[in-house]
């Protein structure tokens, strides 16, 4: 699919963004994604369930993540538990969208609303 | 994981469950158990649920046939919101009947909810006064012999305690007094009072909201005179002023500093622990709810007080590494060595440990847990009835909505108009709850026992509303959906064809689900009138029952005199010519009141109890070891003829039973049966208080323990031989006795304007209150049952209305084969006479088993009383008949053509 198509999809919401983010370090089931998205947005985002697996079936519909054979270790396991990993699609969707959001920060800068990132 | 969690996870659509729906449940269940471990676990475990119903919402939407990604509507604007509610408005005001009755339903499943949730709230849910209760016991004496296990502790064995327990961080004592307050300016009062060891509030965690708590020095025997006085009495009496401390009030007489005020939290459970108590109960006897406006310290003296007499109640506070167990084996070694020091005074004593929050909560708890229960019921069948009553309407609005749909409303347009509907409704429905639960909270707490731990500090406050607002919230979006979903699951078009082929008997499982809900509402509603039923027999057959004495008519007023103005004292007995000269003063002016006819002073009014005292006929000293202790009563010689107490046999006694002359005593028919059996007891010699005493005379039973209990042995004293320094003034008059309570006061005022009069009411109330726990429990079941059967009436109507509608088309055939109107009105009848018939009989049944709870609560009625059950069952088939009539003579009213039509 086309680079255009993704641009459509953008912006994304911020509670699909922080999970892409968070599959962007591997694969995860969806009670770790919950977790990951509180404590990587320090708390701002908190996904309920219900919203979760919203917007999961939506991200497996649009074909950015898709269910993962592998699992960790069957020991530690459940059979119940997916796992979900990014798809190449979702991975180029994620840096279009963190591109944009740097884009969004320069400008930030820029316009003195941020200080400069101090060069070493 | 919660039921309503579970509950929430049903509502997604099926596909979504079938593909997500276990590791939803397994994440949903994570999640609640996380929520749960935090320090703010309810908002947690709300919002949880909100979420979950949103995203089930969200669902369903993108569920519908509709394609995926639904074109971008309107923006909806302020002026199209007024229009839908203003139509919303107008389209419920066109079906009346329908609209009253959702309204109806949801406000009583709201009011109900929120009345009885508040008042566990209050009573349960709020944290406790006192700083961690649960290391604080109750360290009561038991008496082997008389199997008593709460008895209140003598000072000396306290002060044993005290020197060696290492289980208990803390022991402290208290006592209830009661007081006279003679203020600078006013009438006098008699105030409740509490005498606290030093220790006693800090143990427990109470801080004074001004000036400190007793020193260790002020609880000493023979200190300085000093009080604490309560928060209330604070803002009654001194406008919350800090100048009162150090500032002095006179309480019986004697001035004392006031160094601190306590906050109104701070009688937190005394009245549960006293009321708990064998005996030395003081101001809990009342009866009432009280306050404890002073505080007064202890000053126990383990030297001068007696080991045998048991005034003081012990709490203590736990060690950290201490348990109840612990404790309790410890007590009991202290017990038994004490039991050997003292074989005399404490003889078969032991120790029993409580923990206080049970001895406060024991009582109530389990009650209020089952009204909970009832009223989640209460919710569910008005859910359930709301939902009926609904679909019902839905089915008939289904062409309404085809039309709307056709004309171009897009589907988005008609759920929200359904949900503006559903959102009029609720608010209704909540203001009418609301209405209802203030107006129930009043009545519940009017008449709610005093047991009731914090029970004046219930209310509708902020949290209670946010939990009836959420209820209400969940209850009008899931039913505002009912119809939405209804529509949008057809989509317009199959809306049409569905109407079209309206008559085929769709979802009859569902009919069967309404039906049987039906017949639950209706035999628990059977179920609950029963119950009040039973009750209400009861308290007409109480009120049937002579007392014994005469209250119509009588005026009560207490009084105490204070020792410091009337000397008491042991050495003068019997003559205590000061309290003598008041009693009589007082006598002889009210019974020159206009209307009065008799007046009598008595040590207890005949609604009292008062105290026992262990007798010994002369003769037969051997017997008496087993013998109950008799109440002992005294009162002047006009106090038969006053209360209007039969003589049985002998003589009454007169003013001549002067101190000089024998000393006489009466006794009462069941102290004659008990103590006398067939011998003739006039002229036997009791022993009592020292003095020999001749029984002159029988009197008829008072049922001085009130109407349902029989009276216990008693024996009367003529105060004319033993004085008494306070009691009831009891005064007969021809009219309203309430009438004469002014006079009287005004009387006492002149003879003694110190002296406060307390208990100032016609007797007639004082044996009505004594029937209160009755009453209070035949009400709440009584307003049960009531709304039960409004629900269960409400739900016969739903569902044969939606039937009469289901069945249009089948009814019009049979109409247009020949059947008349009135074999098609018994047909809908049959249909309601069949859930009557089954909701009856499992009432019934249930009725029969569950009765028997109500135990010692019946009085002269049976639990299967048939004459109740009889007036029950024609009441409910009444109901029933009515509740069925509306939709049967819609049905015979049908036109066929008209209906084969439709």
């Amino acid at each position: 699919m086309a680079d255009a198509e993704l641009a459509a999809l953008s912006p994304l919401p911020s509670a699909w963004f922080h999970l892409l983010l968070a599959l962007a370090e591997g694969d995860r089931h969806g009670y770790a994604l919950m977790q990951d998205v509180a404590e990587e947005s320090g708390g701002d985002v908190r996904l309920g369930p219900g919203t979760l697996y919203g917007a999961l079936k939506r991200l497996l519909q649009l074909g950015l993540i898709e269910e993962s054979g592998r699992r960790p270790d069957p020991e530690l396991d459940d059979e119940r538990r997916r796992y979900y990993r990014l798809t190449p699609r979702g991975r180029r969707m994620l840096g279009l969208e963190a591109e944009r959001h740097r884009r969004l920060v320069d400008l930030a800068r820029a316009k003195r609303v941020l200080p400069r990132p101090r060069t070493a | 994981m919660s039921f309503l969690a579970r509950l929430l996870l049903r509502l997604y659509p099926a596909a979504f469950r079938a593909e997500f729906g276990d590791e939803l449940a397994q994440v949903a269940r994570d999640a609640w158990h996380d929520a749960g471990r935090g320090p703010r676990s309810w908002p947690a475990r709300c919002s949880l649920l909100l979420d979950l119903l949103r995203g089930a919402m969200t669902e369903r939407l993108a569920a519908s046939p509709s394609p995926p990604i639904p074109p971008r509507q309107p923006r909806l604007t302020m002026r199209d919101l007024l229009m839908e509610f203003r139509y919303a408005f107008r389209s419920l005001a066109r079906t009346p009947g329908f609209s009253v009755a959702v309204i109806l339903t949801l406000g009583l499943g709201i009011g109900a909810n929120t009345a009885i949730f508040s008042v566990v709230d209050g009573v349960l849910l709020r944290p406790a006064p006192f700083q961690a209760m649960e290391s604080l016991t109750m360290v009561w004496e038991t008496d082997r012999k008389s199997g008593t296990f709460r008895e209140p502790a003598s000072i000396p064995d306290y002060f044993d305690l005290v020197a060696r327990t290492k289980q208990y961080e803390r022991l402290a004592a208290f006592m209830p007094a009661e007081v006279n307050l003679t203020p600078d300016a006013g009438d006098p009062a008699r105030l409740v009072a509490l005498a606290v060891s030093h220790r006693y509030l800090p143990m427990v965690g109470i801080t004074p909201v001004a000036g400190r708590v007793f020193s260790e020095e002020e609880d000493r025997a023979g200190a300085a005179r000093v009080a604490m006085i309560g928060e209330a009495m604070w803002a009654e009496r001194f406008a919350r002023n800090n100048s009162v401390l150090g500032s002095t009030i006179r309480l019986n007489d004697v001035a004392h500093v006031i160094v601190g005020v306590l906050p109104a939290t701070a009688d937190f459970g005394t009245l549960q622990v006293l009321g708990a108590a064998a005996y030395a109960r003081g101001f809990a006897d009342r009866g009432g709810r009280v306050r404890v406006d002073i505080w007064l310290p202890l000053r126990a003296d383990p030297a001068t007080a007696q080991r045998g007499n048991h005034p003081i109640f012990v709490m203590g506070r736990l060690n950290r590494t201490a348990t109840a167990s612990l404790a309790q084996q410890e007590m009991t070694t202290i017990a038994a060595d004490l039991e050997r020091t003292y074989p005399h005074e404490n003889d078969a004593r032991g120790i029993h440990v409580e923990a206080l929050s049970d001895v406060v909560f024991g009582g109530v708890r389990p009650a209020l847990l089952v009204l909970v229960g009832a009223v989640a019921l209460v919710l569910l069948v008005a859910c359930a009835n709301v939902a009926n009553l609904l679909l019902a309407r839905g089915t008939s609005r289904m062409r309404e909505v085809t039309v709307r749909a056709a004309l171009g409303a897009s589907v988005g347009r008609l759920t929200r108009q359904f949900l503006v509907e559903s959102a009029v409704l609720t608010g209704l429905g909540v203001v009418v709850g609301l209405v209802l639960a203030v107006g129930g909270l009043r009545l519940l707490m009017a008449l709610a026992p005093a047991s009731i731990p914090r029970v004046g500090a219930v209310g509708i406050d902020g949290r209670v509303l946010v939990v009836t607002l959420g209820l209400a919230t969940l209850v009008g979006v899931v039913f505002g959906m009912v119809p939405a979903l209804q529509a949008r699951r057809r989509g317009p078009q199959l809306t049409m064809q569905r109407e079209a082929s309206r008559g085929a008997s769709v979802g009859r499982e569902h009919g069967r689900l309404r039906s049987a809900l039906v017949v639950a509402e209706l035999a628990l509603a059977v179920v609950l009138m029963i119950g009040a039923g039973l009750l209400i027999k009861s308290i007409w057959q109480l009120s049937q029952v002579d007392p014994g004495f005469r209250a119509q008519g009588v005026l009560k007023a207490e009084f105490q005199l204070p020792a410091s103005r009337y000397p008491q004292r042991f050495e003068e007995w019997p003559h205590w010519r000061e309290a003598r000269q008041f009693n009589d003063e007082l006598r002889r002016r009210v019974s020159m009141l206009p209307g009065v006819t008799a007046v009598t002073i008595a040590g207890n009014h005949p609604l009292e109890a008062g105290f026992t005292s262990s007798i010994v006929v002369i003769g037969r000293e051997a017997e008496a070891e087993d013998w109950p202790e008799p109440t002992v009563r005294r009162i002047d010689p006009g106090y038969l003829s006053t209360m209007v107490v039969p003589l049985v046999k002998g003589r009454p006694f007169a003013e001549s039973d002067d101190p000089e002359a024998t000393p006489v005593i009466l006794i009462n028919a069941a102290a004659r049966d008990r103590f006398f059996g067939a011998q003739d007891p006039l002229g036997q010699k009791v022993r009592l208080w020292g003095a020999e005493r001749i029984v002159v005379g029988v009197v008829a039973d008072e049922r001085f323990k009130g109407q349902a209990e029989a009276a216990a042995p008693a024996l009367y004293l003529s105060t004319t031989q033993a004085p008494i320094a306070g009691g009831s003034l009891l005064v007969r008059v021809g009219g309203d006795a309430t009438q004469l309570a002014p006079a009287v006061r005004s009387i006492v005022r002149e003879l003694d304007p110190a002296l406060p009069l307390f208990g100032v009411e016609p007797l007639a109330d004082t044996l009505a209150d004594s029937t209160g726990q009755r009453r209070f429990t035949m009400l709440v079941l009584g307003v049960f049952a009531a709304v039960a059967l409004l629900l269960a009436m409400i739900g016969v109507h739903g569902v044969l209305s939606y039937t009469v509608a289901q069945r249009t088309r089948e009814i019009g055939i049979r109409m247009a084969l020949g059947a008349d109107r009135s074999t098609v009105r018994a047909l809908v009848l049959g249909q309601g006479a069949r859930l009557a018939a089954a909701g009856l009989a499992i009432g019934l049944a249930g009725a029969m088993g569950v009765a028997r709870l109500l135990g010692t609560l019946l009085f002269g009625v049976h639990p299967n009383d048939p004459m109740t059950f009889i007036v029950v069952a024609a009441g409910l088939g009444t109901v029933a008949l009515v509740a069925s009539w509306l939709p049967a003579r819609r049905a015979a009213r049908m036109e066929p053509l008209v209906a084969l039509r439709e």
